[in-house]
């Protein structure tokens, strides 16, 4: 059955896996080429010096900030808005599958596919900056990174939990406390500033468990 | 089962952003702005003068014992603070205590220098610039690589990112011969071509012993200071000036101050603690302000509630100290009231540039709050999961919101 839901899933999100693929590899290509611009015209110690005391990095790869975002709401958007038109759920809702496995399965195959994107991106950056700055300007900018996966993750599923959700009063709610939950892990302004990530891991590590309560509603039919 | 701990989560997901935002949003429609004082010391008077905001936008000014004065009076008050409007006013005195008073030999005897919460162990990327301290040029030029210092010292070119052995080498036999022991462990410098010349880099080895490195016709200077090794060293500050009085600052993690003096690395320790000890100086919460001026030197500690300014002599001899006090954020009616009706507040904010999820409970004041939430939730919505009263016992008005929103499902 797991094979079968897989399959499903990948019907819904191939070319959007593969436009993302496609776009973080142009992200990445354009990445080299503005770092290259600025080392050119900048002269390569200025440039350094702008990147270890501006955080100019962080401008340069803002793509890395956006992607996760963009793929995290493309993919719940993709899953699950075609399952809730016309209330095609129920009919997933017959499969021989528990409610909870599905639910739970779905979002674990979207999350994999968005794990699978985020750490392309990942080595991507790593390769990509490693072309031009010392080890430890990739060290600060790679951990500088990980809220914005976080976020990227935390909007995959809570999108998934808003869509999932029958009534439109609970998806405002959910909505808001959406956007303060992602909204947390885009605070910082320079590398590194983040302490304590794992609370921020824990946070979004509880949250595919939310789709459970949406999708209990939805088959008792709450409004 | 899995059903209810899902909900659970949402409310719990609820409690966070609630506790994130709605202190914070509270604080923000009610608190008001304190009126604080400026506080600085006129050596023609020889007392503290303060400098407050008063009604219809205007600036109220007076001294310690009540007298007042215009603004003009004033700044005849502070020549070493207001030269340059004096000055312009023709107002400037000829002398104040054996000193010429002329803006050029103010300026050139003045010196200020303040440590704030967050230049201290900021976010950073450890690598360093090593200026040429004799240049060819009238300016200080940038270098033409960056290095690393932890348990050697390696000069990398950014052209080719990679690690340029020959002066590598050389810096790291020149800190050897010098005993120094790696790894290295505070590493300060003024990193910045923007001064009259350079000083290098202050480096504390693995001992705790400090040395001075420097970059002289490209070879590598370096010296050990007798600076004690014990000293528990949390911050060094550079900040070269032509007055040549002081390399820098240390701050200890015992939050005590010492400059560091031209004459042969000598330490002299200024004052950071007073009688009231909630006014002792505590970097991770306050700022402290040290000001050379020709005739005195003057400290500010400035904490939440409360500027503390001593007067010291040219010998850093004490003259004289005075405290200036408001309400705090805490004692404050906003802060007050926001503390009776929520039982703590999240918040990623630090005085320092990190950003950290912490959280504070506002204890016995707190219980008022989760009491009404008790109450709320028992008369106007009855027959509920006993969990759901946990949830509002432990979290008051933020778990309230969550289980009223979100209803539980059988």
């Amino acid at each position: 059955m797991l094979k079968a839901l897989l399959y499903k899933e990948w019907i819904k999100l191939r070319w959007a896996v593969i436009a993302i693929a496609v776009l973080t590899v142009l992200s990445l290509a354009y990445s080299i080429g503005m770092i290259n611009y600025y080392i050119e015209f900048q002269g390569a110690l200025r440039n350094w010096m702008f990147v270890i005391s501006k955080s100019l990095l962080l401008r340069n790869i803002i793509f890395v900030k956006v992607l996760p975002l963009i793929t995290g709401l493309a993919f719940a958007l993709l899953q699950f808005v075609p399952e809730m038109a016309r209330n095609r759920m129920r009919l997933s809702y017959h499969l021989p599958i528990s409610e909870k496995k599905l639910l739970l399965s779905s979002v674990g195959i979207g999350f994999m596919f968005l794990l699978a994107e985020i750490v392309f991106l990942f080595f991507g950056l790593w390769l990509v900056i490693s072309l031009s700055y010392p080890v430890e300007i990739i060290q600060k900018i790679l951990i500088s990174t990980i809220p914005w996966f976080l976020g990227g993750s935390a909007i995959y599923f809570l999108t998934s939990f808003i869509i999932l959700e029958s009534s439109w009063f609970y998806r405002i709610v959910y909505g808001i406390i959406a956007y303060g939950l992602i909204e947390l892990n885009f605070r910082a302004s320079v590398y590194d500033q983040y302490q304590l990530l794992w609370i921020l891991v824990l946070i979004v590590a509880v949250m595919p468990l939310t789709v459970l309560f949406s999708g209990h509603r939805f088959r008792r039919g709450t409004k | 089962m899995l059903n209810k701990l899902s909900r659970y989560i949402i409310i719990g997901l609820i409690v966070i952003v609630a506790a994130l935002y709605l202190p914070d949003f509270f604080s923000m429609l009610f608190d008001k702005k304190v009126n604080k004082p400026r506080l600085d010391y006129s050596a023609v008077i020889d007392e503290f003068v303060i400098a407050r905001a008063a009604k219809m936008k205007k600036t109220e000014y007076r001294d310690i014992n009540g007298n007042t004065y215009s603004e003009r009076e004033f700044f005849k008050l502070l020549p070493f603070t207001y030269y340059a409007s004096l000055e312009k006013w023709q107002e400037l005195m000829p002398e104040l205590k054996g000193f010429k008073l002329t803006p050029r030999n103010i300026r050139k005897n003045s010196q200020f220098f303040s440590i704030k919460t967050k230049y201290i162990d900021p976010p950073s990327v450890p690598l360093y610039m090593m200026f040429e301290a004799e240049p060819k040029y009238a300016q200080l030029s940038i270098p033409d690589d960056v290095f690393r210092l932890n348990t050697k010292i390696e000069f990398i070119d950014p052209v080719s990112n990679s690690v340029i052995d020959e002066k590598s080498t050389r810096f790291q036999k020149a800190m050897l011969d010098a005993g120094f022991i790696f790894p290295a462990d505070v590493i300060a410098s003024n990193p910045t071509n923007r001064k009259p010349f350079d000083e290098g880099f202050f480096i504390s080895d693995a001992q705790g012993y400090v040395f001075q490195l420097k970059m002289i016709k490209d070879e590598a200077v370096c010296v050990k200071t007798d600076i004690d090794p014990n000293l528990n060293i949390r911050q060094i500050f550079v900040k070269e000036n032509l007055r040549k009085e002081f390399y820098g600052w240390i701050l200890t993690q015992n939050n005590e101050v010492y400059l560091i003096t031209y004459d042969k690395y000598e330490l002299v320790q200024l004052p950071s603690t007073c009688s009231e000890e909630q006014y002792n100086y505590n970097a991770d919460e306050m700022s402290y302000r040290f000001f050379t001026y020709p005739i005195n030197k003057h400290i500010q500690i400035h904490g939440d509630g409360f500027i503390k300014m001593m007067v010291l002599d040219n010998d850093f001899q004490p003259i004289a100290e005075h405290l200036e006090t408001w309400i705090p954020y805490a004692e404050r009616p906003a802060s007050l009231v926001k503390q009776f009706i929520f039982p703590f507040e999240l918040f990623t904010y630090m005085p320092s540039k990190y950003v950290k999820l912490q959280i504070e409970f506002f204890w016995w004041q707190g219980l008022i709050g989760i009491g009404v939430s008790l109450l709320a939730l028992v008369l106007f919505s009855r027959k509920r999961p006993w969990f759901d009263y946990v949830i509002v016992l432990f979290t008051g008005v933020f778990g309230l919101i969550g289980v009223l929103l979100i209803k539980p499902e059988d």
